[in-house]
């Protein structure tokens, strides 16, 4: 069996267990064994295929990369199954190396600079409260909202830097926990909450504004 | 904490509220704040029609060439494992 060095940083995550790992490691000879282990990872692993290139799609925003970037997370996550604890986070787990890569490969490519997390709670609970008047959506408005096309969701989300793009992705379209997120990220929970409060911010004023277009334009 | 919960508590809360992310009697408060108010009800309207907006238009199908890759690889590097033994 190859084994690979995976970039994933704090190794106390709850999913990173070695329990199965020993399991494999005593029975390195026992093919039988690690067969059914290998069984397992396609049959578990596999059924996120079309969630992780959703995923992808959004992190990448082209679909060459985005497969590029799923077959790599798929390599990586067979190499490290035996340091997967089985019952533990299937999904979260498969995220977070699918996350690290894209960070590690295609972020560094693409030569975005780094947001500094200066940013804190009482800054976006600032700016909520400032954005409070204008943000309800008369009921034209709010079918607008729903009749938007999904390519205009999707450019609005490409439009999120990376780190606020990505967080809102994991918790509005996979619903992770804001810890999961925190884990996925390799991120302390106040900047995921920091993150997730200005990319959500920003996306919504963006839906809003189109839907509100939109629904003069029917009014019209 | 009291049982009173104004517009500006509700609108910093209302990303939590929606995450299941507060304590129970903090979730009662603001849910009760949400019923009575209703310019905070259309807010919580709006953010569950954008959630869902999202959750649909963000809906993808692998396509079949990525999942024949990723089929392949899985069976190549299971072979590579088993010419190690």
């Amino acid at each position: 069996m190859t084994t690979l060095t995976l970039p994933l940083a704090p190794l106390d995550a709850p999913w990173h267990g070695e329990r199965l790992g020993s399991w494999v490691m005593d029975s390195r000879h026992d093919d039988e064994l690690d067969l059914d282990l290998q069984d397992l990872f396609e049959i578990q692993a596999l059924p996120y295929l079309d969630q992780l290139y959703g995923a992808a799609l959004r992190m990448t925003r082209n679909p060459a990369d985005a497969e590029d970037l799923v077959q790599e997370t798929y390599a990586k996550a067979f190499a490290a199954f035996h340091q997967f604890t089985q019952g533990t986070n299937l999904k979260a787990w498969l995220y977070r190396i699918l996350t690290n890569t894209f960070i590690n490969n295609y972020r560094k490519a693409q030569r975005e600079p780094l947001r500094s997390d200066g940013d804190t709670i009482e800054d976006w609970q600032l700016h909520s409260a400032e954005s409070h008047s204008s943000t309800g959506l008369r009921s034209a408005e709010m079918e607008a909202l729903d009749s938007l096309p999904d390519s205009t969701v999707k450019d609005a989300l490409a439009a999120l830097p990376d780190d606020f793009r990505m967080v809102v992705y994991l918790a509005d379209v996979e619903g992770f926990a804001y810890k999961e997120i925190a884990e996925i990220m390799g991120t302390p929970v106040g900047t995921v909450m920091s993150r997730l409060h200005r990319g959500r911010r920003q996306l919504r004023e963006a839906l809003t504004d189109y839907a509100r277009e939109l629904g003069m334009k029917e009014a019209r | 904490m009291t049982d009173d919960c104004g517009c500006d508590d509700l609108v910093s809360h209302l990303f939590q509220l929606f995450d299941a992310e507060l304590e129970g009697a903090e979730c009662a408060r603001l849910r009760r704040h949400l019923e009575g108010c209703p310019h905070c009800s259309e807010l919580a309207d709006a953010e569950e029609h954008i959630r869902t907006l999202i959750r649909r238009s963000c809906v993808e199908h692998a396509p079949e060439s990525l999942r024949t890759r990723v089929i392949t690889q899985i069976t190549v590097l299971r072979a590579q494992g088993r010419s190690e033994f």
